[in-house]
This record gives C-alpha cells, sequence and structure tokens, in this order.
C-alpha cells in the first residue's frame, strides 16, 4: 500500500462524499479562519486616519456581514440551480458563454493558490510567534506543511476532511468561549482593557471628508478579505453527500452564520476593550489576552488559530482541483485536470495547486504581507460575474414564464445547470444585482487601492492565464478537427516496407528476426554503420547467421543492408533511406529493446531503441514495432526460471 | 542551526521527487466524463434529511441580519 492509501474502484465514487458536519470543515476553514486576521487588517488601515477612528471598524464589519448575507443567499440559489458545482465558473458559462467563463475560472484557479500560499504562511507566522526558534525555519517550515497538505488530499476527501476537523471545531470553540466570556464580561461591566501593546503610529493630523471616506472605504475592501471563502461550498457540491443540492446550501448557511457572528463579535469585542494595531501582536490575541488573562486561554486561542490558519489551505485543495476539472472537462486546460487517481481525487490539481504555491512561498520567502496585495481580487471578479450570471439567468427564467413555457411541472436544462420555475425571481433579480454591484466595486477599490502593493502582478496574471487558457482549447479543437470522421470512409491498404534493426548477432537478434518471420510479410534487415572498421565482421556474423538459418528452417532472410553513418548518428541514415522511396510507402520498422528489469542496470546500456522510437514516431507514415528481450538475473538463470 | 535547515531542504526535495514520480499515476486516465457533475438526476425536487440543522440555520442567520442595524445604530451613538 503506497502513502496514498489503497487504490477505489470508480464504482466507490458515490461514497467519497462528506456530511455537512466534515464539509463545513474541508470548505468553510479558509473562511473562517480569515477572522484571525482580517480585523486586525482593518484597524491597521484605520490607524492612516487616527485612534480616533478605531470604532469604524464596527460599522464596517457591519457593512462586511451585509454583503457576507447577500453573497449567502445568492450562492444558495446558485448552488441549487447548479447543482453540479463549480460555482462563478459554471454560472459565467451558462450565462455568458465559455470564452467570459474562463475569466471567472483563472480568477478562481489563481486565488486558490494564493489562499494556500497566505494560509500556510500565516500559519507559520503564528507558530514562529509561539515558537520563536522557528522563525529561521520559516520557508522550509510552510513547504514542508504544503507537502503533507498535499499527501492527505492525495489520500481522498474524506480522509482529508476527517484529518482536518478538529482543528476547525477547536477554532469555532475557542472563539465562541472567547466571545461569550468578553460580551459576559462586557455587559457584568468586569471587562478590561489592553495593556501592554507597541501600537503602531497612528495619525493625529485633521481628517478630511474626502480622506475619511477613502480611508473607509480602504477598510472596508481590506475587512471584505474574510469573505473569500464563501465561493467555495458552491465549487465542490459533488463532495456532499445526497441530496447534495439541500446540504451544500444547509452547510452553507452554517458556515456564513458561524463567519458573521464571530467577525462582527470580535470587531465589537476588539473596540471594547481599546485594541490596537501593532505588529507585535494579533487583535485576536490582545482580546483573548484581555479575556483570558496571559495564560492557558490566550494559548489555546492562538493555537486553534495557528491551526485554522494551516488547516485553511484545505479549502482550495477540495477545489482548486475539482474545478479545474470542469475547466479541463471544457478543453481549456490539459485533459489530466479531469484524470482521477487510484484515491478517486483530481490527483494531477492538487500535486499543481502544492507546486504553485510552494514556488509562490519561496518566491516571497513566505511573507504575508508581500502575498496579501495579490489575494482577494481574484475572488471579488468571479463573486461579480457569479452575481451578474445569476442575473441574467433570473431574466431567461422570466421570460420563459412570461411566455408560458417554463411551468411548475417542468424544467430547462442549460450548460450545466437547471432553469426550474420560480415565482421570486424578479426580487432575485433585485438580490444579485445590488450583491454583484457591491462586489464589483470592492474589486475595484481592492484593485486601485493594494495595486502599486503587489496587486498589479495580478492584474497580469490573470489576462496571462486567460490566453494561454484560449491557446489550449485551440489546440483541442485542431485535434477535434483532424480526428472527425469524415462522410467517405476513409479506410485504405497501404503498401508496407518492412526494416529489421540489427546492432550485432546474438540471442535477441534471433528473437527479433523469429518475430520478423512470424508476421508472414518479407523485410529488409538494416545494420547502421557506426565505425566502418566493424562492417566486415558484422557481414561475417550475418551471413553466418543467415546459412545457418536458411539450412535448419529452410528460409532465407536476405542480404544484410548496412547504412553508413559517417556522423554516428543512429536514426539519420534510416530516415535518409526511408525517404528515398515515395511517400506513399508505409514502413513498419522493427526493433529490438532490452530490459534489465532494474533502472539502475538499465542505464548501463545505450536503449538505442527509445531513442529511435522517440525519432520515427513524429513521421505520419512509420509504424514502430519493439520487440522487448527480458535478461534474465543470474540467480533466475541459475534456478532455471 | 544550519544543519538542521539543510535537512530540511534535503525532506522537501525528496519529498517532491517522490511526489512528482508517485503522485500523477499516468495509467489512471478516466475519460467519458468527471463523475459527480452529472446532475439531470438532481432536477427531481428533493428533501432535506436534516430539517432541524437547516431551520436552525435560518433562524441564526435572520437574528443576526436582525441585529445587523441595531450594532451599526448602537456603535455609531455609543462612539460618537
Amino acid at each position: 500500500m503506497s502513502i496514498f492509501g489503497h487504490p477505489l474502484k470508480t464504482a466507490d465514487a458515490p461514497h467519497q462524499t462528506v456530511s455537512n458536519k466534515v464539509a463545513l470543515a474541508v470548505f468553510s476553514s479558509d473562511s473562517l479562519s480569515s477572522v484571525a486576521y482580517a480585523g486586525g487588517e482593518v484597524l491597521m488601515v484605520l490607524s492612516l486616519i487616527g485612534a480616533h477612528y478605531y470604532w469604524l471598524a464596527i460599522p464596517i464589519s457591519v457593512a462586511i456581514a451585509l454583503l457576507l448575507a447577500v453573497l449567502i443567499l445568492s450562492y444558495r440559489q446558485t448552488i441549487n440551480a447548479y447543482p453540479g458545482g463549480g460555482g462563478a465558473y459554471v454560472v459565467s458559462r451558462d450565462n455568458f458563454g465559455e470564452g467570459v467563463a474562463q475569466v471567472a475560472g483563472a480568477s478562481l484557479l489563481t486565488d486558490y493558490i494564493l489562499t494556500v500560499a497566505v494560509s500556510i504562511a500565516a500559519g507559520v507566522d503564528q507558530l514562529a510567534s509561539m515558537f520563536p526558534l522557528l522563525f529561521q525555519f520559516k520557508v522550509q517550515l510552510a513547504l514542508l506543511l504544503i507537502l503533507f497538505v498535499t499527501v492527505v488530499n492525495l489520500r481522498g476527501v474524506k480522509e482529508s476532511g476527517k484529518a482536518f476537523a478538529i482543528p476547525t471545531y477547536f477554532f469555532i470553540g475557542m472563539m465562541l468561549l472567547m466571545l461569550g466570556v468578553g460580551f459576559f464580561q462586557a455587559i457584568t461591566g468586569t471587562l478590561g482593557h489592553v495593556t501592554g501593546v507597541e501600537a503602531l503610529p497612528s495619525y493625529t493630523g485633521s481628517v478630511s471628508t474626502l480622506m475619511l471616506i477613502w480611508i473607509t472605504l480602504r477598510a472596508f475592501s481590506t475587512g471584505t478579505a474574510a469573505l473569500t471563502g464563501v465561493e467555495a461550498i458552491s465549487n465542490g457540491i459533488p463532495a456532499f453527500t445526497e441530496p447534495k443540492p439541500k446540504n451544500a446550501a444547509t452547510t452553507l448557511m452554517w458556515s456564513g452564520v458561524l463567519l458573521m457572528a464571530m467577525f462582527l463579535g470580535l470587531a465589537i469585542l476588539g473596540t471594547l476593550v481599546g485594541a490596537q494595531p501593532t505588529h507585535t501582536e494579533v487583535l485576536i490575541s490582545q482580546v483573548a489576552r484581555t479575556v483570558f488573562g496571559s495564560g492557558l486561554g490566550q494559548f489555546l486561542v492562538l493555537t486553534a488559530a495557528a491551526l485554522i490558519l494551516t488547516m485553511a489551505a484545505n479549502t482550495s485543495y477540495a477545489d482548486f482541483p475539482r474545478l479545474a476539472a470542469i475547466v479541463a472537462s471544457d478543453r481549456y486546460l490539459p485533459n489530466h485536470f479531469s484524470f482521477r487517481s487510484s484515491r478517486l481525487v483530481f490527483n494531477w490539481g492538487i500535486i499543481l495547486l502544492a507546486c504553485f504555491a510552494s514556488i509562490l512561498i519561496f518566491v516571497f520567502k513566505g511573507n504575508v504581507s508581500n502575498l496579501i496585495p495579490l489575494y482577494a481580487i481574484g475572488v471579488f471578479t468571479s463573486f461579480t460575474m457569479s452575481q451578474w450570471g445569476m442575473v441574467r439567468r433570473w431574466l431567461r427564467v422570466g421570460q420563459l414564464m412570461k411566455s408560458g413555457k417554463l411551468t411548475a411541472t417542468n424544467f430547462f436544462p442549460s450548460h450545466g445547470g437547471l432553469l426550474t420555475y420560480d415565482r421570486h425571481w424578479v426580487w432575485k433579480i433585485a438580490l444579485n444585482a445590488c450583491g454583484g454591484s457591491v462586489t464589483a466595486i470592492v474589486a475595484v477599490v481592492f484593485l486601485v487601492t493594494k495595486f502599486s502593493q503587489g496587486a498589479w502582478l495580478i492584474a497580469i496574471i490573470i489576462p496571462a492565464l486567460v490566453w494561454m487558457q484560449f491557446l489550449i482549447h485551440h489546440h483541442y479543437q485542431s485535434v477535434a478537427r483532424h480526428l472527425k470522421l469524415h462522410r467517405q470512409t476513409a479506410v485504405n491498404k497501404y503498401k508496407i516496407k518492412t526494416l529489421v534493426l540489427v546492432a550485432n548477432v546474438h540471442a535477441h537478434t534471433e528473437k527479433v528476426i523469429s518475430y520478423a518471420l512470424s508476421r508472414g510479410n518479407t523485410f529488409q534487415t538494416v545494420f547502421v554503420s557506426l565505425n566502418p572498421e566493424k562492417d566486415k565482421r558484422m557481414l561475417t556474423k550475418w551471413n553466418h547467421f543467415r546459412a545457418k538459418v536458411n539450412k535448419s528452417q529452410g528460409v532465407d532472410l536476405g542480404e544484410l543492408l548496412i547504412l553508413s553513418s559517417p556522423y554516428r548518428s543512429i536514426s539519420q541514415p534510416i530516415l535518409e533511406y526511408m525517404d528515398s522511396y515515395p511517400r506513399s510507402v508505409f514502413w513498419n520498422i522493427i526493433i529490438g529493446h532490452f530490459s534489465t528489469g532494474n533502472w539502475l542496470t538499465q542505464l548501463l546500456h545505450q536503449n538505442a531503441s527509445l531513442v529511435l522510437e522517440g525519432t520515427l514516431r513524429h513521421r505520419a507514415n512509420v509504424a514502430v514495432t519493439v520487440v522487448p528481450m527480458k535478461l534474465k538475473s543470474e540467480r533466475a538463470t541459475k534456478e532455471g526460471k | 542551526m544550519k544543519t538542521i535547515g539543510l535537512i530540511l531542504w534535503l525532506i522537501i526535495a525528496i519529498a517532491w521527487v517522490y511526489l512528482w514520480v508517485a503522485g500523477p499515476e499516468t495509467d489512471r486516465g478516466l475519460s467519458g466524463g468527471i463523475p459527480g457533475q452529472d446532475i439531470d438526476h438532481l432536477a427531481k425536487p428533493t428533501t432535506s434529511n436534516n430539517f432541524v440543522g437547516e431551520a436552525l440555520g435560518w433562524i441564526l442567520f435572520i437574528a443576526l441580519l436582525l441585529l445587523l442595524p441595531v450594532i451599526a445604530w448602537w456603535s455609531i451613538t455609543h462612539f460618537t
């Protein structure tokens, strides 16, 4: 059994699903983990207009919670309308066409890679702040954690779900406990104040209305990083147990409720305890220290935060491969992404995700601050496309209902979705249009405010990825055109010439010649002369062998054709020989191949058959036949096996 | 410490080689669509087997939504 686990049958796929409780851990760890850093980031931005305005974190969090509510309601509709999963990509594909959908696909795929890099780097940061000795191995630890999460995910969604459920629920439990105790202290008047924090210097000058609006908008867009995981559940619906859409919608609702409660609760409690923006202590730590004191309570909250930040990467591992598989099945990514491994997971997607995230960690040296500006633009682009896609879908539903074609008893299948009767379609248009407008504004604000800090890179990467996807699609379309059967069948009989390539006369030559003779066609035996001094010896050996075969079998093997190779190339003389014949001739080249059964000893041989096969297979009128000869080991020969 | 760092790099390199050799499983291609993406059967109305969980989710969601304007009003009046 490999470290990836024993193979599963294709028929086992329906059983590789997860319950709502496990799914909440798998698909929501990303969004829930953002509670650990998003609030602190909002305070950092507000420090630009002064400590007097820190309280704005509460109304900003209310606005973010409202946007989250709109997204939850909207994505519940998406789940029901597109029960096969795929989220924004499938919504865009169905309503705007495959071309436009690639923008949503590329945006989401980029963001999933960034999610892995950011969450793993943030998790290692938390661990390093608890155990400073680890700080010098930050990059190595992050890369090892990526490898660990990758291997667990290659074992299957069920296995990874079980493994990562505990840290998620531990975090939820610790957060709710901290908020509960904190609010109880606030009500009873026993809540303390943050002390001993080396706060960042905040602005002390006068604040104009324009500056206030700009910074508030910037703080709002920074805080919306907490919403980046909302898309995850709508992407991974096939991973849920039946009834899949219902279970996915319920899990999304719970994920939203928990995120809203924890995000808002932390913002309010943070303001009440007078939390400060600082590089030395995260917001969650300041609140935990004030509520529980510097002891076990604070340690447990920070441990839970470190664990969930690391495990948040798992959401991307659940979604990136699925989305890549759907895009690949549309022929916009290599086919490999839609292949399932022995554990029924999309292993190519998992490995590529790990590879790109590792490159990001290595290049950015695991620095979260450098990675954050690249983050969230992709998600908000896909949110916007998904919302406006749903608006278009409701318009189609409305038109079909008005024309009487769509009734309560029927449905219309669309590209990856279903058009079903819905008498609330007008309200739903309003909801999606509202959500789409807000997410578009957030995407623009995010891009403008973070452009110089690195967001420009994403503005290049996403279009480049879309362009690459179109190139891949163009290639697959061209292959499909070539493979298309014509009305008139083109099955013909070729004039075949067979060449048997020999390098010497020995036991393997006997086997290759025996194979050629068994086919019943005439053939020409060819020897490529690399050293003219040995030609005569080879010719003598061949004539002796030819005479022996003739005597024992009554078969004439014919003259040996010696092709000289002045530049010692093995393939060139054969290609030139073939070119001396008309192009209508179809060639069958028979080559022998030694197999030692051991890759190390195989390296001791030239393996010319592999080189020749590689060169000849590019010719349209050549079929290469490799006759293998497995060399027995000394032990097997002695034992007579 | 430098040695530990080097050992960690070595482990990472070996793990990546193993992952690229064993992970792709090139003989496991599966043509003919992606299992789980077939959605026609989902057109039938389905009932949730988790009514309590769904109802509770809705109650909490609505309660939080109703709290939002209250929290916003409280923060504005309390801190200004």
